[in-house]
């Protein structure tokens, strides 16, 4: 809106004066975008800038360009062992992913479909398990767990996030949106339940699991508070875990934050992509969120 | 059940004494009333309800009028706009909080330098607080905008024409129509957002303290659990635990309660809310609800 447009306010027809007001509202609510856009994306720019400045030229020049520009904070990150941080992150993820989305289909279509005694109560429990935090069971699973030696192990981080109740939430109500006819008609021509899951109800589920799949590997992902108590060995820890520790050996709690930030990136990257790739699926799976 | 057993297992740990070893004894409840005479325990319970107070008040609007926003006439391209304001939410959480440690370091931090202040602002904790409110705000306004966004865009069409009809503005559309229709998802956003803070953990560390643990002036309940468990101090961990599952029991009761009480004055509201959102994935299109809506 130009300043013309402002001179006229005062004598404008009615007309102009609401085109005058729209254009107004619409120039604020880019500005407000626009901001809010910058913000959310400038954590992740300044990152791959300062994974490129070295652990001294991160405190030295910390807001503008490299100079130069090195990689030695990724040699540096290598020498961390944070590959192996990195593929343990991997590991566990991937795989709990795997086995979560899995059970949450079978669970979400015993619950759903099937019927069974106690089939409510059950369920009503799993649900009610929601409201509880992670932290009131986290000192009995550690009481338990040191007992089998699972303490700084993979298993640990990975078995007890294997039946996620959300995920058992969403494929039961999912599939209220499934006709009962459509499975009766698999029964009626004599297919196995084992059948009818995989033939009949996996096709349906389709999208809903791969939507529950990218979220349920962001969240494993960003664990860190369980692997930081159960799993803090640099054998199975997560780089989410790992990251935090790189410090210079010799001043001991000063953060190299060069190396930091290189971590960071491989910390980042691959779920960026990730939701590059399959972005509707992680919109979808939090605006089931909106149900 | 494999989630609930050690629930009941935390419970039982809760009124023992257990170093990790060894046998246990029954100590009654000595563990809860030493954690309550423990003056760091009350620091942190406030700090718990202040992050999630302050940060709640501020994303929860927020995400809704970035929706509102892009949902409105004014703005063009919201899947141009819709995955860089989510993009928060696909970041490392960790990761997020260790930039953020060198944005607002003192010395050689990009805030500082930019504006040439010396600010401490992750060492001075009446300012550190906030910004760890502001890192959840960054946080989280992406996943409720989306969240919100889905709902708007179940909004039924009609409802909003008929009330433009009627002549009402783009303010009393918002609170009269809108904000009703939306009221179910407003909840159930505050109540999930409510139980998320209660156990916050990772930000207020990694960002005030990195590996370690944050003071306990600004750190939250989880720490005071975690720390007794890592120096094997079971039983009160274990209570601290239990606690913390009682506060998001109150903390979603505070906010059902404070449903009801508004919730009290727009009956007719809520009717139609539960007609148009209480069945699934139909409504669309449909003009049922466009005469009750109107205020």
């Amino acid at each position: 809106m130009s300043e013309a447009a402002v001179l006229q306010r005062g004598g404008a027809p009615p007309a102009e004066w609401a085109r005058w007001r729209t254009g107004a509202a619409s120039l604020l609510a880019y500005g407000v975008l626009i901001a809010l856009t910058v913000a959310s994306v400038y954590p992740l720019v300044l990152m791959g800038i300062d994974s490129l400045k070295g652990d001294s030229q991160v405190a030295v020049n910390s807001a503008g360009l490299p100079h130069p520009w090195t990689i030695a904070s990724y040699r540096s990150l290598i020498s961390h062992g944070a590959l192996r941080s990195f593929g343990n992150s991997l590991l566990v993820a991937g795989l709990t992913t795997l086995g979560a989305v899995f059970i949450s289909g079978l669970a979400g279509y015993s619950f759903g479909k099937l019927r069974f005694p106690g089939r409510t109560l059950i369920f009503a429990c799993l649900l009610g398990t929601i409201m509880v935090p992670i932290q009131t069971a986290l000192p009995g699973f550690y009481a338990e767990f040191a007992r089998f030696h699972w303490i700084d192990t993979y298993q640990i981080q990975i078995v007890p996030f294997l039946a996620p109740v959300f995920g058992v939430f969403i494929v039961r109500q999912y599939l209220y949106s499934v006709p009962d006819e459509f499975i009766e008609a698999a029964r009626l021509d004599g297919a196995s339940e084992w059948r009818i899951y995989w033939r009949v109800i996996v096709p349906v589920l389709r999208p809903i699991l791969a939507a529950l799949a990218v979220l349920e590997f962001l969240a494993m992902w960003n664990n860190y508070l369980w692997p930081q108590v159960m799993a803090s060995t640099q054998n199975v820890a997560p780089l989410a875990v790992t990251l935090p520790t790189y410090t210079n050996s010799v001043i001991g709690i000063i953060p190299l934050y060069g190396t930091i930030m290189a971590g960071n990136i491989l910390a980042t990257v691959p779920l960026v992509l990730i939701f590059i790739k399959y972005q509707d699926l992680f919109m979808r799976g939090v605006a089931y969120n909106a149900e | 059940m494999f989630s609930i057993w050690p629930d009941i297992d935390s419970l039982i740990l809760s009124f023992e004494q257990y170093a990790g070893f060894g046998p246990t004894r029954p100590v009654g409840l000595a563990n809860y009333r030493a954690l309550f005479d423990y003056s760091a325990f009350w620091t942190e319970v406030g700090n718990t309800l202040f992050y999630w107070v302050a940060h709640a008040v501020i994303v929860i609007p927020l995400a809704f009028i970035t929706a509102l926003l892009l949902r409105s006439k004014l703005i063009r391209g919201s899947k141009f706009w819709k995955p860089l304001l989510f993009l928060p939410q696909v970041m490392s959480v960790v990761a997020v909080s260790l930039v953020w440690q060198t944005m607002f370091s003192t010395q050689y931090g990009v805030v500082n330098s930019v504006f040439g202040t010396h600010v401490a602002w992750l060492t001075d904790y009446d300012v550190a607080r906030w910004i760890v409110v502001l890192l959840l705000v960054w946080q989280g306004l992406g996943f409720w905008f989306v969240v919100f966004l889905a709902g708007l865009t179940a909004v039924d069409p009609a409802i909003i024409e008929a009330a433009i009809v009627d002549g009402a503005g783009a303010v009393r559309r918002t609170f009269s129509v809108i904000v009703p229709l939306m009221r179910r998802v407003l909840l159930f956003a505050v109540i999930i957002d409510a139980i998320g803070s209660v156990s916050l953990y990772t930000q207020p560390n990694v960002l005030l303290a990195g590996s370690g643990m944050a003071n306990p002036s600004v750190s939250t309940l989880s720490n005071l659990e975690v720390g007794n468990l890592e120096s094997g101090v079971f039983g009160q961990s274990a209570a601290a635990g239990w606690l913390l599952f009682v506060l998001t029991i109150v903390v979603t009761a505070v906010v059902f309660g404070g449903n009801w009480l508004l919730g009290g004055r727009s009956s007719e509201g809520n009717r139609v809310i539960r007609r148009k959102t209480g069945a699934p994935r139909v409504g669309e299109g449909s003009a049922g609800g466009a005469g009750r809506a109107r205020p």
